[in-house]
């Protein structure tokens, strides 16, 4: 496994963000979805060594993410990360500012680093843009610059948060591109509330709420679990979870009881996500 | 239709010069838009031939597309910095909008000082002089100034270097406009550079605190200790000047060695992290 969380707790002053999680994350793309403050960035940050946990253990490539120096170091080599916002120093330029991350990751090789830069610019397609100031750029290409950096040196993981904040359906294509060709040699960790990328990309998805588990499986496992919960009916009916008319007139109903002449739909990953989280946890 | 291709015996022409400008030229062209025939060139072309040939075309690429380096970064390289170093401090260079203000109005308030040439102030210049670096670097770290802290932190760079250069980067632009106006205060050479050795202590000293508290409470924490200690001092017979005389140097000295140590301890522990 890449990735192995251990009993891991994390408290920001008093307030817990993650409660004694075990996990374990191995070659592919995983999702972490949840609704805001269930834990989804203070594990990418834990993970990515950017944050202590307060208890418990991280292990990255079999190694401690937050013990010695050189441990440390060694798991910092082999991971790249996006963070949910990167604000971009101003005055730089989007070459600048990837060939200051590629020095921060240690391209000392100027032309070997320029030729990665030109690489990872080419695949998020930000090639002909190079010499541009960020500021004058887009929120997508912005946020595709960040990705870019996180992309040097085809790191063996690669942690995503909020990846596609900002892009543009076409933008939303080419990123799964871009990921699905990763993820067949290295693993990714992709937190997210855009349950259509978990469906798209994911082999596996772990729902969070609360600072714990509340899902940890396959997509179609976790889309299964609404299977006989959504159905297609006339007008609105009171008691589900959620409902909404839909654009050929009617109304798509997730949870509650059987509307009255109601026909059963195809859940989605979606359906199956917000029941999960109007469902309350079980007593342990 | 294109119907005319280039055969094995016309390659090998090619390759070895064996043909006219106009010959050669032709091939060119047709290959450029028949990947038959560049696949048949490619795969006749000697290995140390392509190597050349790749290795020209990367370097065509490198003029090409890779953008000049900023004029912070060409002239650090200039003054003989490696490129890894000029590059982070350039890009310091391009975060510094908050310490450079802050620390020109320090500056400002320390020239107002001399140019009063009153004992008050020169006590006003010696609370200024030391607590130029000491903002600048205050407002050099943390996320407030550093947009891209959160990467930096998960990056392999070691934090003690990324700490030095930019604290360096800060002294040599803050430090010598203060000495220059001390120099301005007739009659003391003590005045202006006898606070040379507090600025450092207090400066390395931002920088261990900064391992637990935000870089900026630990400026202010220091500012507001030192404007005291001029304040007592200037009230008695001795005079400001004994907070910078040689008898009281070694314990700046010793304060700079103490807190370079614990900075270099918390530097390399994870929570060190700035």
């Amino acid at each position: 496994m890449t990735v192995v969380l251990k009993s891991v707790g994390k408290r920001y002053k008093g307030v817990v963000a993650l409660a004694d999680v075990d996990l374990e994350f191995g070659r592919g793309v995983t999702g972490l979805l949840g609704p805001n403050g269930a834990g989804k960035t203070t594990i990418l940050r834990l993970v990515s060594t950017a944050l202590e946990p307060s208890s418990g253990t991280v292990t990255v490539f079999g190694r401690d993410a937050h013990g010695t120096h050189a441990e440390r170091t060694a798991v910092r080599r082999g991971l790249g990360y996006l963070p949910q916002e990167v604000a971009f120093p101003p005055g730089m330029t989007v070459f600048g500012f990837v060939d200051y991350i590629a020095v921060l990751k240690e391209w000392t090789d100027t032309r070997a680093r320029h030729a990665e830069i030109r690489r990872v610019l080419d695949v998020v397609g930000l090639g002909d843009l190079a010499t541009r100031r960020i500021r004058a750029l887009s929120g997508g290409q912005r946020r595709r610059a960040a990705l870019a950096q996180a992309l040097l040196g085809d790191p063996g993981l690669l942690i995503l948060d909020e990846p596609t904040t900002g892009l543009d359906p076409e933008q939303h294509v080419a990123f799964r591109s871009v990921l699905s060709g990763i993820a067949a040699r290295a693993t990714v960790l992709l937190a997210t509330h855009q349950t259509e990328d978990v469906a798209a990309l994911c082999d596996r998805v772990v729902v969070l709420a609360g600072g714990g588990v509340r899902f940890d499986g396959g997509v179609r496992d976790l889309t299964a679990t609404a299977d006989g919960r959504v159905w297609l009916c006339e007008g609105d009916h009171p008691g589900a979870v959620a409902s909404w008319r839909t654009g050929a007139g009617r109304h798509r109903r997730i949870g509650g009881s059987p509307p009255p002449e109601g026909d059963p739909a195809e859940p989605t990953l979606e359906d199956a996500y917000l029941l999960m989280l109007a469902t309350p946890r079980k007593a342990t | 239709m294109n119907a005319w291709h280039v055969d094995d015996e016309l390659v090998d022409r090619y390759l070895r010069g064996a043909v006219t400008m106009g010959l050669a030229a032709s091939v060119e062209a047709h290959v450029t838009g028949c990947e038959e025939c560049r696949l048949r060139v490619g795969a006749r072309v000697p290995p140390q031939v392509a190597a050349r040939v790749l290795a020209t075309w990367d370097d065509v690429r490198e003029r090409v597309e890779v953008p000049r380096p900023p004029w912070a970064v060409r002239i650090l390289r200039g003054a003989g910095l490696g490129e890894a170093s000029a590059v982070v401090l350039g890009a310091a260079r391009s975060m510094s909008t908050a310490w450079t203000a802050a620390s020109a109005v320090v500056l400002a308030f320390a020239a107002l000082a001399v140019m009063t040439g009153t004992d008050e102030g020169r006590a006003l210049y010696l609370v200024v002089a030391p607590l130029v670096p000491v903002v600048g670097v205050a407002m050099a770290f943390g996320p407030t100034t550093d947009p891209l802290t959160e990467i930096t932190r998960a990056a392999p760079f070691p934090a003690a270097r990324l700490v030095l250069l930019r604290a360096a980067g800060v002294a040599v632009t803050s430090v010598p406009p203060a000495v220059v106006v001390g120099l301005l205060v007739p009659g003391s050479l003590l005045l202006a550079v006898g606070w040379l050795l507090p600025g450092l202590a207090f400066v390395v000293a931002v920088l261990a605190a900064s391992t637990w508290v935000d870089p900026r409470l630990a400026g202010a924490a220091v500012c507001t200790a030192w404007a005291c200690a001029v304040g007592g001092a200037a009230g008695r017979a001795e005079g400001v000047l004994v907070l910078v005389g040689l008898g009281v140097q070694p314990l700046y000295l010793a304060l700079a060695v103490l807190a370079a140590l614990v900075l270099a301890v918390r530097l390399g522990r994870a929570k060190g992290d700035l």
